[in-house]
């Protein structure tokens, strides 16, 4: 479960889901738009049917078969040159009359056949070539054998003018909406339980997914349990095997002292290899034990209240009066198996106790997405030369405290496993300080 | 006193069993969980060496048994399992001390010794009585610093007594903390087996108290206070 892969699916469904949303919304904001647009050019095209109307009732045939208009429309738009609006009376031969406004052009107009009386709509071109909304009407007056066309226009621009402050506000609103769909797919997407686990939040990605989603979450689900369980096996396995070895090691050992009396050379070169055999044991025991390259087992463990526990069950096995000094931040968290742990604590702890003379101190803190984890005591120390060879396997530097040099070394496993490091300098103590810096919370 | 192997490696259990009985201990043994919660509830014992990988029962969950039934004798865990995770485990389940395989029998025996002085209040391994020293490290008695030389369950009488100093101990309790559960046990004999620490180390050192049993005061040999 690496964070490339989550975060490239999260990219992936994040522009999706965004192309989807503006699409979706450009439509639908086309639509409405187109609906405005149509809804203010009926009531337009209305108006112009009224003026084509008065127009008509205007129009007065002289004796001389003259046509004029009077009185001529009242409205002042139609006397200003291209203002806009239009109106013209056009027979068989071309335009009779006209509006001021056209000064001295025509109105482009589609040609038309119209019965007698009827009205019909048109898109035309004024003579400053803007686009013009038509509405004619074809009428015989008495007294002329010809119809004429009676056609009033109107700039298109008028019809914007009314629509566009209503759809610029709609493609504000609907760019509004937009980002806040965006944001939320987002929320979504990033918030997701996958990345639960590999924080140590959640074991699984459980159920109430998308049915497209839900079969693929099923079978990483089953994938990660069948993952733990063949871990959680062979941990027991390794354990039992563990118990069956050490028991027979127990008793060779105690077979090996009784031996002493009959031949005490045999008898120490014998515990000395049953030793080593032990050592190779612990060694590779702890090896399987560490559950750090398993995200499936991580979890975010308090540490303050494990470190501290341990500390109690070390001092208590140790039965050595000793001052115990316990620096443990309430917030520092580790991101693996509890057990790992409580082992790096139990080993540090229990070297410390076993070397101080009066002090030991153990601190827990926080650091940015890492725990430190120290112990150091105010014993002989490690000189600085020796430093290297302590995370050794099974190195012993004195053969004093029995089992000393191997708990480091399997320190060092554990914490080589999470990724982390060891440290090794003086303590304001006196003696050794052993700094472990471990992960807190998964890097992104 | 008297101690509990739970141990199912027959040899294993045989080297325990005989180290601690020759180190003045009576020894009961059984190799099986469901066993050793049954002798833990019913036996009196002094302390229990318990190993965790048993058959039919896990030792831990016989070890909360006995805690969750408010038996509280010593509990010394013994196991191959010695991760610190199950030390922890071990020591909040209600153990007293953690001994890991393998382990040296001085080891164990060493542990053995301290759990039974913590239980008795005691700081050390040699208690003294007067003239009378007893060393339970080397099981030795001795009179003015000569060696006293006493017989296995002579010593445990005594070693029982010395460990309740200052309290009287039936002779029931007596019984159940010098035999193992296997021994024919004859009541009468622990007259006899006062009689000759008398005898052998002082009159006054085993008071009876008529018809409760016998007591070994911390400090025998005082003058009387009168009260």
């Amino acid at each position: 479960m690496t964070d490339v892969r989550a975060g490239s699916l999260r990219r992936r469904l994040l522009l999706g889901a965004a192309l989807w949303i503006t699409v979706a919304l450009l439509v639908s904001g086309g639509a409405v738009a187109w609906l405005l647009t149509r809804a203010v050019e009926t009531q337009v095209y209305d108006g112009l049917a009224a003026e084509v109307d008065r127009l008509v009732a205007a129009i007065e045939i002289a004796p001389d078969r003259q046509i004029r208009v009077a009185p001529l429309p009242p409205s002042p738009e139609f006397a200003k040159p291209y203002s806009g609006h239009y109106w013209e009376v056009l027979g068989p031969a071309g335009v009779l009359l006209r509006s001021r406004s056209l000064w001295d052009g025509v109105l482009e107009l589609p040609s038309d056949v119209l019965a007698d009386g009827e009205l019909h709509r048109h898109r035309g071109t004024a003579p400053d070539g803007r686009p013009v909304n038509v509405v004619e009407r074809a009428v015989v007056p008495v007294g002329l054998e010809h119809p004429l066309r009676v056609v009033v226009a109107v700039d298109r621009a008028v019809i914007t003018e009314v629509t566009r402050p209503a759809v610029v506000t709609l493609a504000v609103a609907l760019a509004i909406l937009a980002a806040g769909l965006v944001v939320a797919a987002w929320l979504q997407v990033s918030a997701g339980p996958v990345s639960g686990i590999a924080l140590g939040e959640h074991d699984a990605l459980g159920g109430g997914w998308p049915d497209e989603v839900a079969e693929l979450a099923g079978e990483l689900d089953r994938v990660l349990w069948s993952n733990r369980r063949m871990i959680e096996t062979a941990r027991r396995q390794a354990a039992d095997l563990a118990h069956a070895l050490k028991t027979r090691l127990a008793v060779a050992a105690n077979e090996a002292d009784a031996l002493h009396a009959v031949d005490a050379q045999a008898a120490a070169s014998l515990a000395e290899e049953l030793a080593a055999a032990q050592r190779l044991l612990d060694r590779h025991l702890a090896r399987v034990r560490a559950g750090g390259g398993v995200p499936g087992l991580r979890r975010q463990v308090p540490a303050a209240p494990v470190v501290g526990r341990v500390a109690d069950v070390v001092l208590r096995l140790s039965e050595r009066p000793l001052s115990l000094d316990r620096q443990l931040a309430a917030d520092s968290l580790f991101l693996g198996d509890r057990a790992d742990l409580e082992e790096i604590a139990g080993n540090l702890l229990d070297n410390a106790v076993k070397w101080a003379a009066r002090r030991v101190r153990v601190r827990v803190a926080r650091e940015a997405d890492q725990l430190r984890f120290s112990v150091e005591d105010d014993g002989p120390g490690i000189p600085a030369t020796e430093r290297g060879r302590v995370l050794d396997a099974g190195v012993r530097l004195d053969e004093r405290a029995v089992g000393s040099g191997l708990g480091l070394a399997i320190v060092g496993e554990l914490v080589a496993a999470y990724g982390g490091r060891v440290e090794l300098d003086d303590s304001p103590l006196g003696g050794l300080r052993v700094s472990v810096v471990l992960p807190a919370i998964a890097a992104h | 006193m008297r101690i509990l192997v739970v141990e199912d490696d027959a040899r294993l259990a045989q080297q325990l069993h005989l180290a601690l009985e020759s180190a003045g201990y009576a020894v009961d043994r059984c190799g099986d969980g469901a066993e050793a919660n049954f002798l833990g509830e019913t036996e009196p014992y002094d302390a229990v060496v318990l190993d965790l990988g048993l058959p039919t029962r896990d030792g831990l969950s016989v070890l909360r048994a006995w805690r969750g039934a408010g038996i509280d004798f010593p509990v010394i865990v013994l196991t191959a399992r010695d991760s610190w995770h199950e030390k922890v485990e071990g020591i909040d389940a209600g153990a007293d001390d953690y001994l890991a395989k393998p382990f040296r029998i001085e080891e164990l025996l060493a542990r053995v010794r301290a759990v039974l002085r913590r239980a008795g209040g005691r700081s050390g391994d040699v208690m003294q009585f007067g003239p009378i020293e007893i060393d339970t490290r080397r099981k030795q008695v001795t009179r003015d610093g000569v060696p006293v030389a006493l017989t296995a369950h002579e010593y445990r009488v005594l070693a029982y007594l010395a460990h309740r100093a200052g309290t009287t101990v039936s002779r029931s309790e007596l019984t159940e903390h010098i035999y193992a559960q296997d021994f024919d046990r004859d009541s009468n004999t622990l007259e006899v087996f006062v009689a000759r620490l008398r005898r052998k180390l002082a009159p006054e050192l085993i008071r009876t108290e008529r018809g409760l049993g016998y007591r070994l005061d911390p400090d025998p040999f005082a003058a009387p206070t009168g009260d």
